[in-house]
């Protein structure tokens, strides 16, 4: 574990030499706040209050970024959907991390039948279009929510997770520190969770933080096309679709919505790509 | 090389029949159709009838298989929503409409990466290759839904050059009807394109750099050749291998894309038949569509994999029938 800090450190060194990484670094910790503002400033009563008389206002110093058809203020919208989008990045790579990590690290530690079993469930969810094998769980877990998306998204993610495990703990099982643990008498369960798991966490750490934009995006495309949180809860998906005839006519009501994907989405694969270079021993210093 | 391919398509069985039992479970886990056609009011023996008639009073297995031995004729059942419409024949349009829009969009981003991917190869680090960088990194991370409104607030509203929905029903061969069907196509293709021109541009300009440092580009230049014939005889065919096998599975994943971007433009294809039968709880036109799709998937790995073996000859060495 000691190892695991050390290299930390010397990842962090490295990665705030990176302009870019910071940069998306910024956009998830200025993500964070957001959705800790959002709890205070855009609570759920406030952000669907209706007030039609100030439906379509553009962007103003009273609603910052203008108001939709019923008069709700995008800006507020936009806040709380921020905390969606935290809370479905999060969960969903947790949720997918988890499966992946225990399939993965059990099928190439014990190898056998165990991992042809696993291997074979792998490459049959791998056939399916990510988004496609989403919308089938959404169908699968009942009627359309939040909580079913993101259970969706995290059940349709493991199989990546799991062949990457895997194919790292494939290599790391040869290695003689696995050799010695075994030696001193060290159980299956200690090699795997104390001495494989570590070394793991650093390609992990990198492929989950390049996921959370990828989840942000599938949430926000199960929401617009209604298989994702429902009306009237605000997320930057359903904003893009919540008024449809309204939004080709009045410009700001799918910009703002867009720009927050966009901006959130662009980070993080900046974070991502910033923690790859960072962890890549041919370009660590 | 024959073997290696052989090999290769035999692995595929195992995972084409996981995905036909897998496609059939979830879809058969969607809720009580029953339920759904009659309505709260129904009598137990009306539920009990309609039961027997959709064959959901047999066992799971003789369901799975029956379901199979129909997908295999293009005999996907009845509609849930419309007992009397068979799904089979719903299909076919549905599918040439996606893959029109599919095909189109592949044609149309692959030649757009090719040019920008060697021209921003070609001076790494230079004004254009700059430029292409920030605009791939920003198409890579925009949401083609919300692409699309843009492009229809744009194109179709402030200055109206392109419808904003649907597809043309012109017969394609006339003057008229292409320039429908092309106009129609046009914010689809752009939506659905730019992100996979960004991602084609990248993997080709990425491989670009990769080949131009090589050892057999360094002994071209040495001979004296232009940098023109280098760049395109050498370092561009070469470069081509992943770009190839990517625009495999780029294809591939465009069925994906076209899920979204068919809803947000009305395109009347699969992607968009998918979800609304989804939504409606109708199991049998979501099991064709998604099987289909997973078919097409799983058809396009396979080809990218036997792609790998004609190209590349250490894949061929690997699979041993080179020895």
């Amino acid at each position: 574990m000691k190892e695991f800090f050390l290299s930390l450190k010397v990842v962090w060194r490295k990665l705030k030499r990176d302009r870019s990484a910071m940069v998306g670094l910024c956009v998830a910790i200025g993500l964070v706040c957001t959705a800790l503002i959002s709890v205070y400033v855009a609570p759920f009563d406030r952000v669907i209050q209706q007030d039609l008389p100030k439906a379509l206002q553009p962007p103003s110093a009273e609603h910052w970024f203008g108001t939709d058809y019923l008069g709700r203020d995008v800006f507020l919208r936009i806040l709380y959907g921020s905390r969606i989008s935290l809370v479905v990045g999060i969960v969903v790579v947790g949720i997918g991390m988890s499966i992946g990590l225990l399939l993965g690290t059990s099928a190439g530690y014990f190898g056998g039948w165990w991992d042809a079993v696993v291997m074979r469930l792998t490459d049959i969810m791998l056939a399916f279009p990510f988004l496609l094998l989403a919308i089938a769980l959404t169908a699968v877990l009942g009627k359309p929510s939040l909580t079913n998306t993101i259970l969706a998204l995290g059940v349709a993610s493991f199989p990546s997770y799991t062949r990457l495990v895997r194919g790292n703990v494939l290599s790391l099982r040869e290695e003689s520190y696995v050799d010695a643990a075994r030696v001193c008498g060290a159980s299956h369960n200690r090699i795997m969770w104390r001495h494989l798991m570590p070394n793991l966490m650093g390609t992990l750490i990198v492929y989950g933080t390049l996921r959370i934009s990828t989840a942000i995006l599938a949430e926000a495309g199960l929401s617009y096309l209604g298989l994702g949180a429902q009306l009237p809860t605000p997320t930057w998906g359903n904003m893009l679709s919540d008024g449809r005839d309204f939004i080709i006519f009045f410009e700001w009501l799918p910009l703002f919505p867009g720009l927050a994907i966009l901006l959130t989405v662009a980070g993080f694969n900046l974070l991502g790509d910033g923690l790859r270079d960072a962890l890549d021993p041919k370009t660590r210093r | 090389m024959w073997l290696t391919i052989l090999k290769r398509l035999v692995q595929a069985v195992p995972t084409i029949i996981g995905v036909t039992i897998l496609v059939f479970l979830l879809m058969s886990k969607t809720g009580d159709p029953v339920k759904n056609l009659l309505g709260p009011e129904a009598s137990p023996e009306e539920i009990q009838q309609l039961r027997r008639e959709l064959k959901l009073d047999r066992p799971l297995y003789e369901r799975y298989l029956g379901w199979v031995s129909g997908a295999v004729r293009f005999d996907f059942g009845k509609s849930y929503s419309d007992p009397k419409q068979d799904v089979g024949p719903l299909i076919p349009p549905k599918v040439l409409a996606t893959l029109e829009l599919a095909t189109v969009t592949m044609f149309v981003a692959t030649v757009v990466a090719l040019f920008v991917g060697v021209f921003s190869a070609a001076k790494p680090g230079g004004l254009f290759d700059g430029l292409s960088r920030t605009m791939i990194f920003v198409f890579l991370a925009m949401p083609s839904f919300w692409l699309g409104i843009e492009l229809i607030i744009l194109f179709s509203r402030k200055v109206p050059l392109f419808p904003p929905a649907g597809k043309s029903d012109l017969p394609f061969f006339t003057l008229e009807g292409l320039k429908s069907h092309f106009s129609h196509l046009a914010l689809p293709v752009m939506t659905l394109g730019i992100g996979t021109g960004a991602a084609l541009c990248r993997v080709l300009r990425a491989s670009m750099l990769e080949v131009l440092h090589a050892d057999f580009v360094r002994t071209a230049k040495a001979k004296g050749l232009s940098g023109r014939t280098v760049l395109i005889k050498h370092a561009f065919r070469n470069a081509l291998i992943p770009f190839v096998t990517l625009s495999a599975l780029t294809f591939a994943g465009l069925l994906e894309g076209s899920i979204i971007v068919e809803t947000v433009f009305a395109w009347p294809g699969m992607g968009r038949q998918m979800v609304e039968a989804i939504k409606g709880r109708d199991a049998p036109i979501a099991m064709a569509g998604v099987l289909l799709a997973a078919m097409l998937y799983v058809t396009i790995n396979l080809i990218v994999d036997v792609l790998y073996v004609v190209i590349d000859p250490r894949v061929r060495l690997d699979g041993g029938a080179a020895k």
